[in-house]
């Protein structure tokens, strides 16, 4: 762990993405106390007005203060990001401990039902589990969830396929362990690198479906606020007030960016291999 | 290769079935009664029954599955619940469309990526190579609606342009169909341009340090020969890989596009469907692509075996 650490700080991109990341994840804890007016409130007489001391980045078609609605939409972007590849990681982990275990027909099974979900453009899954359920927050999470969770479960299996019959492994089997302690004692720590590095670009692309969805009024609902869903409102007034579509646009592209160069970096410490040329 | 498409064609029957299982149970994971979602809070009790009785949805589960899908094989997508039209003709009108804007947004997204790629690659570490790199992760971070929204704004702003309202085919008239298409186009483009220069360049560097590209130097060939002649098919696999993983993400992201521009395609039906709460159009426009997305893999399988001989199934 301690040659990752020094590689990790040793890595420039690392270490800014990873100081970025931190301040993106501050913002939308400290939402309540760095939003200079509440996302929601409307300033009727300053409506799409252009930047000034009291709306930093101007306002919305409502009067409402695009700076705080963005701020906010971080804290939107990044619960649904994170909580969404949280559902991926956790079953996709178990799918995949399971499936590279035991091997066999619960492989065969479990690979076939992943193979389906694969069949699926991303997004046209997303959409049509949302279609169902209906839009919201909650749903938003779980739609984003279950979409990713094949690449989790081929990324776990992939890799216990390679540990499990390496010699520490038997031996753990031979003093008599139980296939829990196995599985997620033994096994587990070792196939955390991977599911770093893929839950890292896996946020990027949750938070890019999160905003698609919402784009089409089918994540966040209104009012609250969500960069996606700004877009989406902002379209008609696009020509009357620009800021309203290029902030949030730029918002997302930074966290999206972050987290992506963030993935690559850390992909190159772990895995020589695969250091980008 | 016979055998071997056999067999490819044959493994594909548990994931259609799967595909066909999953499709149906969107509908029935719908909270609540779905004939009564359907048709909306003024439906009467009667309309609910009668389209109930319709949709076969008073059937066991099973039953329900078993004629949904028969009539699926025989293509019979069952006819909308707000206008009252067959679903397999219009997805096949609007696919049409759709398949129009996504040739086209394939097209300007390699003519972007694969020259660049190859000379980021072949000039690796140089400012070109920098532009390049960076080019490829802003491609990558800026999401597809927002690449449009931002093209839309800027030819409204400075150009004072706006793409046609009413959408025509190629073959009907190029010259209005390209205004139609262009911009939606160029931003599934510019999206497909960012992975597949990507790959480009990977795959182009790491087939530049192989021995077969330093004998041909070594013969005195021209940098020109060199990564046309001998370089290119051997770098070309893995972009085909990724170029048929994009052609699935396109026909997804068509949902977005066409939205964005107003263009009555696939995707717009899809969206439509699922604004109205017209599930079988849902069901039938998402089992469509998902069909469509399948067969586009099974295609680049085959393309492997023609780009290098020494893959043999």
């Amino acid at each position: 762990m301690s040659t990752f650490r020094k590689r990790f700080l040793t890595n420039k991109t690392a270490v800014f993405c990873s100081v970025l990341l931190a301040l993106l994840c501050l913002t939308a804890v400290l939402a309540p106390v760095l939003a200079p007016h509440d996302p929601t409130e409307m300033f009727q007489d300053h409506r799409m007005e252009g930047s000034s001391a009291d709306y930093l980045l101007g306002t919305d078609q409502f009067g409402r203060d695009l700076l705080s609605r963005i701020i906010y939409g971080a804290r939107v972007s990044l619960v649904v990001g994170i909580s969404a590849v949280l559902v991926s990681v956790a079953f996709g982990t178990l799918f995949g401990l399971i499936a590279g275990y035991f091997g066999r027909w619960i492989d065969g099974f479990i690979m076939r039902v992943m193979d389906v979900l694969f069949a699926f453009p991303e997004i046209l899954l997303a959409l049509a589990i949302v279609a169902a359920l209906g839009p919201g927050t909650f749903n938003t999470i779980m739609a984003i969830g279950i979409v990713n969770i094949p690449i989790f479960t081929r990324t776990v299996r992939g890799a216990v396929l390679s540990i499990k019959n390496l010699e520490y492994v038997e031996s753990a089997r031979a003093i008599g362990a139980s296939t829990k302690r196995i599985l997620f004692l033994e096994i587990f720590p070792n196939v955390t690198a991977p599911l770093l590095v893929q839950s890292s670009l896996a946020i990027s692309g949750a938070i890019l479906t999160e905003s698609a969805l919402s784009f089409l009024g089918l994540g966040i609902q209104p009012p609250d606020p969500s960069w996606g869903g700004m877009i989406s409102e902002a379209r008609r007034y696009m020509e009357l007030a620009p800021g309203m579509i290029i902030w949030p646009c730029i918002a997302m592209t930074v966290t999206i960016l972050a987290c992506n160069m963030f993935g690559d970096a850390v992909r190159d410490i772990l895995d020589p291999r695969h250091r980008s040329k | 290769m016979g055998s071997y498409l056999l067999k490819r064609v044959a493994s594909l029957i548990p994931i259609l079935f799967g595909i066909s299982v999953l499709v149906f149970t969107i509908l029935h994971l719908v909270p609540g009664d779905p004939a009564s979602i359907m048709l909306g809070t003024n439906a009467t009790p009667e309309a609910i029954a009668a389209l109930n009785k319709s949709m076969g949805l008073d059937q066991p589960l099973l039953s329900q599955y078993m004629s949904w899908i028969t009539g699926m094989l025989q293509g019979n997508f069952g006819v909308s619940v707000h206008t009252g039209e067959d679903i397999l003709p219009q997805i096949l009108k609007r696919f049409a469309i759709t398949l129009q804007l996504t040739v086209l947004g394939v097209l300007i997204g390699w003519a972007l990526a694969i020259p660049f790629g190859i000379l980021s690659a072949i000039r690796a570490h140089s400012k070109t190579d920098i532009v390049v790199r960076v080019a490829t992760l802003l491609g990558i971070s800026v999401p597809n609606f927002a690449i449009g929204t931002l093209l839309l704004l800027g030819f409204s702003l400075y150009f004072g342009w706006f793409p046609p309202i009413d959408v025509v085919s190629f073959w009907e008239d190029p010259v209005e169909a390209f205004k139609v298409f262009i911009l939606p186009a160029t931003t599934m483009g510019i999206v497909v341009a960012a992975g597949v220069m990507r790959m480009t360049r990977s795959a182009f560097l790491e087939t530049m340090d192989k021995d077969f590209i330093r004998t041909a130097r070594a013969k005195g060939n021209s940098q020109w020969t060199i990564v046309m002649g001998h370089a290119f098919r051997n770098s070309s696999i893995p972009i085909v890989t990724i170029a048929g993983m994009q052609i699935g993400y396109l026909l997804g992201g068509s949902v977005i596009v066409e939205q964005l521009f107003s263009i009555p395609g696939l995707g717009q039906y899809i969206l439509e469907g699922i604004y109205q709460r017209d599930y079988p159009v849902v069901q039938g426009g998402v089992l469509f692509v998902a069909l469509v997305f399948v067969l586009v893999n099974l295609l680049i399988d085959l393309i492997y075996t023609w780009i290098d001989p020494r893959i043999k199934y």
